[in-house]
């Protein structure tokens, strides 16, 4: 393909981009969907996408992405490491969205509002970093399922080009844009839990408090350790994001199995202990799928000689976080359900 | 021996020629780098070796293995042991107001003292009866004398003022233009107190007191610029008791402050008679 084409092409892709733009822009206008704006979910899922894909991918690998993306042709193993890097943004796009919903869940419960409308309707709002993740992650789709086909496509003449590309072992290593990646999205999660209860007059709690709720913290490192370990092989990607989402599912169970006590036992204070559990287990197990699991597979997948993600890992990336919403979608519920009185007080 | 000799070499001069070491300068680089990669690659589990025997028994897997069943165990027995977060707080303070705001709506009947100090220790004191959401009696004191009594029935509301013998009509709560009873208008009816706590009153501060089937909630309310506390019993989730303070002030003690104190008696029996505005029974229509 001619430079002039491809030069083409990327102006026909732009164009779509800025129409789409300008819709997205045109809806906001028209303030029939201001209950599904808001700011800080939307920069913590954009600038948590960035920071995640910097974990794992160096920079001429994210703009190569992004040319394949546009109709650049490429070799098939760079177009292989492309297909990677969507399918990698998707995930991180979608697992953001839920962590973010859980943050903000919990920023909502922290600062006082007007009445428990007020509360309530906070709450409701918190899951709208949720629906941003997954815009992102289907957005993201797209690349990967069009550089898919196109390589399906191609005769695979040039076996060994793919893996002269693939055995390329500076990317397996730890690299500056990683580090960058880290830095960032510490940051990015760091400032989204700070940055509310500093403007708030009278919060209940400080948020961070709660990302240091220590029994949650300590049986979702705990058992990934286990995990881990118990594997006895050298520790990859997959390991840790299996034991972390499993650890958290564990944990969550262990919340519910409580929340249920807690209902039997009409206790409030059991109930609301479970829920906190619950949370904070959901979001230690995501923090180190994003932080730990995610990143150091898809450096693995880089340089080793499978095509993809095993379908566990997947699995494990795409169902632990839906787990996570429907998990928040309960706590939820069990915070705005009123307690029934004790039968010995019934009039 | 020679002739022997001289084959050989001639061989190996075949053998160069034909096998002539002509790879481009550009792979030779790359062969050698990779070579260079493999010995490393061999020889990092040897130094890894050493180093972790140097840095000593951290890294060990039995030490990490033990630390990690110890992290796993006394989490689960923190969380087992009721470990009190400050989130797990704040969802008990929310659920606890909603089941208060949803057993306000769902009452039978109530009773309650209201009290609001005056000017030269002139309290004024009201009597609120709820026998349902729609069937209110609320009676004003002053000086420990009944003042006036209005009545919320379905077919609208009725004052009645005792002293002058006159009476009124109001087609809404909120439509009350007697000031006697504008303090205690959002305690007459279930609506209205659980209105509140939906919507209005921010909740700044929920706990359990010194009796343990007893908890206090603090709240702002933004409109009047009042501070409430409200005693609720965890039993029934009902208020107890609701005392209004002014905010904060370095000119005021916290009796200064106290703008008025409601004491709530839930589900007694009240004769649904009281109800029944006597004195108007027979001039409905005066104004």
């Amino acid at each position: 393909m001619s430079p002039r084409i491809n030069q083409k092409r990327v102006f026909i892709i732009l164009g779509k981009a800025l129409i789409i733009a300008l819709l997205i822009v045109a809806v906001i206008l028209s303030g029939r969907f201001a209950d599904f704006m808001k700011g800080h979910g939307l920069i913590f899922v954009l600038l948590g996408a960035i920071a995640t894909v910097l974990m794992s991918f160096t920079g001429p690998e994210i703009g190569a992405a992004f040319k394949h993306a546009a109709g650049v042709p490429g070799s098939d193993g760079d177009i292989h490491k492309s297909i990677l890097f969507w399918e990698s943004a998707s995930r991180n796009g979608w697992m953001l969205g839920v962590a973010g919903s859980v943050i903000h869940f919990v920023l909502a419960l922290s600062s006082s509002q007007a009445g428990i409308a007020g509360t309530v309707s906070h709450l409701a709002i918190s899951f709208v970093p949720a629906v941003y993740g997954m815009i992102l992650a289907v957005i993201c789709l797209v690349p990967t399922w069009k550089l898919t086909l196109e390589l399906q496509d191609k005769q695979r003449e040039e076996t060994e080009d793919i893996h002269d590309t693939r055995a390329d072992d500076s990317s397996s290593l730890f690299r500056f844009e990683h580090l960058i990646g880290y830095i960032l999205f510490i940051a990015v999660v760091s400032w989204t839990i700070i940055k509310p209860s500093l403007s708030n007059t009278y919060p209940f709690f400080k948020p961070w408090e709660w990302v240091a709720y220590w029994p949650a913290l300590l049986v979702v490192l705990g058992g990934t350790l286990i995990i881990v370990l118990f594997v006895n092989h050298s520790p990859s990607g997959r390991t840790w994001t299996l034991s972390f989402a499993l650890t958290g599912l564990m944990g969550s169970l262990m919340g519910f199995i409580q929340v249920l006590l807690g209902f039997a036992a009409r206790s409030i204070g059991d109930i609301s202990n479970a829920v906190a559990f619950v949370l904070s287990s959901c979001f230690v197990s995501l923090l180190g799928m994003l932080l730990v699991g995610a990143p150091l597979e898809d450096r693995r997948i880089k340089v080793s000689g499978s095509d993809h993600h095993s379908s566990l890992t997947r699995s494990a990336w795409y169902v632990f976080p839906l787990l996570t919403l429907i998990f928040l979608a309960l706590a939820f519920v069990l915070v705005i359900t009123p307690m029934k009185q004790e039968l010995g007080s019934l009039p | 021996m020679k002739k022997e000799h001289s084959d050989q070499h001639k061989t190996d001069s075949l053998i160069r020629q034909v096998l002539k070491d002509d790879l481009p300068p550009a792979l030779e680089e790359k062969m050698k780098e990779r070579i260079l990669r493999f010995r490393k690659e061999i020889e990092q589990p040897r130094q890894i070796r050493r180093r972790n025997l140097s840095v000593g028994w951290i890294f060990r897997k039995e030490v990490l293995a033990g630390a990690s069943v110890l992290m796993l165990v006394s989490g689960g027995a923190l969380q087992l042991i009721g470990y009190r977060s400050a989130l797990a707080d704040t969802v008990s303070a929310l659920n606890t107001s909603v089941s208060v705001m949803d057993r306000i709506g769902h009452t039978g009947t109530m009773e309650c003292q209201i009290e609001i100090p005056g000017d030269n220790g002139l309290a004024l004191s009201y009597t609120i009866r709820w026998l349902s959401p729609n069937l209110v009696r609320v009676d004003a004191h002053k000086s420990d004398k009944m003042n006036k009594t209005l009545w919320v029935s379905e077919s609208g509301i009725i004052i009645a003022d005792h002293i002058h013998n006159t009476t009124e009509k109001a087609e809404g709560v909120w439509k009350i233009t007697d000031a006697t009873f504008r303090p205690v208008l959002w305690l007459m009816t279930p609506e209205e107190l659980a209105e509140r706590l939906y919507g209005k009153w921010k909740l700044r501060l929920y706990e359990q007191t010194d009796k343990p089937d007893q908890g206090l909630f603090i709240f702002l309310d933004q409109e009047e610029k009042a501070v409430l506390e409200m005693t609720v019993d965890l039993n029934t989730y009902l208020p107890l008791r609701i005392e209004k303070f002014l905010p904060e002030s370095p000119e005021l003690d916290e009796k200064g402050r106290s703008v008025m104190q409601a004491h709530f008696n839930w589900n007694q029996p009240v004769s649904p008679q009281i109800m029944i505005p006597k004195t108007l029974s027979k001039n409905h229509d005066v104004v």
